[in-house]
């Protein structure tokens, strides 16, 4: 025998039957098929559960802005006041002394 | 499924929910999948479950198939990958269970009865032959690739395919000796 004569090596065929051959192909297929829609349909779960979740996320985010947005500003303490006052060269008016100690007034009976 | 379609176009209709590009994907490389899962792990029920987990692999990342053209050498590579893997965890469990007899070369027998001679000798001289010339041997004699076929999936180059070849056979036909030719002996 030469060595590049093809060996008959037909004995090892696994799938030599045309039967068993073609309930493996059609056995596979299916199971290929199934597990690509098992993918499909977890993948489309996910982008269907995606908007409605980033929709949630950017409302809950805006509304954790509303209360910093609407909250009046703290109106500045007596100390702050009478500092400023101080680095003054006029002294304060009759008003400012109302508004001033008027509110501190109020604050300390409450 | 026309005959004239290129595994490219076959994987973009696979890839847009084809059954019958499916289909025709697994009827054109099933086969020499099994041979190149025999070829390492040497044992006809390993390589088919080798196959199928391949198949299945491959198929679920076939978007990453960068180069649909060379499909078949993409797809023998994760059968190689997954046959060692299979190879690799059936000699620790033979280690760590002191049956290091089972870690000897399992049967390539196919299922039927037929030929069991013809095969223990095939079998025999398969096992001398390193992994790589099995499987050059198993895909040109067997599932009759051509070299270029080869080289491409195998990752080697068409000399060293027929180098390989040549090697495998001459091995194997002084293995098998005087016995019969594999086509005469235990047919009657």
């Amino acid at each position: 025998m030469k060595d590049d004569e093809k060996l008959d090596l037909s004995a090892l065929d696994v799938l030599a039957s045309p039967a068993r051959f073609e309930q493996r192909v059609s056995t596979l297929t299916a199971r290929v098929l199934a597990a690509r829609r098992q993918r499909a349909s977890l993948l489309g779960q996910l982008l269907a559960w995606a908007g409605p979740c980033l929709a949630t996320a950017a409302v809950l985010s805006a509304l954790a802005w509303v209360p910093a947005l609407v909250r009046p500003a703290e109106p500045p303490s007596a100390e702050a006041v009478l500092r400023d006052w101080a680095g003054r060269s006029q002294p304060p008016s009759a008003q400012e002394l109302v508004l001033t100690f008027g509110a501190s007034g109020n604050d300390a009976r409450r | 499924v026309p005959a004239e379609e290129t595994n490219a176009v076959l994987i973009a209709r696979a890839l847009r929910g084809e059954a019958a590009a499916t289909e025709a994907l697994v009827r054109r490389h099933l086969r020499a999948a099994v041979a190149v899962a025999l070829a390492v792990t040497r044992d006809a029920a390993e390589a088919e479950d080798v196959a199928q987990d391949a198949f299945l692999q491959a198929f679920e990342h076939l978007e990453s198939c960068r180069e649909p053209e060379r499909f078949a050498g993409w797809l023998m590579r994760i059968v190689r990958h997954r046959a060692l893997n299979v190879q690799l965890r059936r000699k620790r469990h033979a280690t760590t269970t002191e049956q290091l007899t089972a870690a000897e070369p399992p049967q390539v027998d196919a299922p039927d009865a037929a030929g069991v001679g013809v095969r223990q000798r095939l079998r025999a001289g398969l096992d001398t032959l390193p992994p790589k010339q099995r499987e050059v041997v198993l895909l040109h004699d067997l599932e009759g690739w051509t070299h270029r076929e080869i080289a491409d999936a195998l990752d080697i180059s068409e000399v060293m395919s027929r180098q390989h070849l040549f090697t495998a056979r001459r091995a194997l036909r002084a293995r098998l000796g005087e016995a019969p030719s594999p086509g005469e002996a235990d047919e009657g």
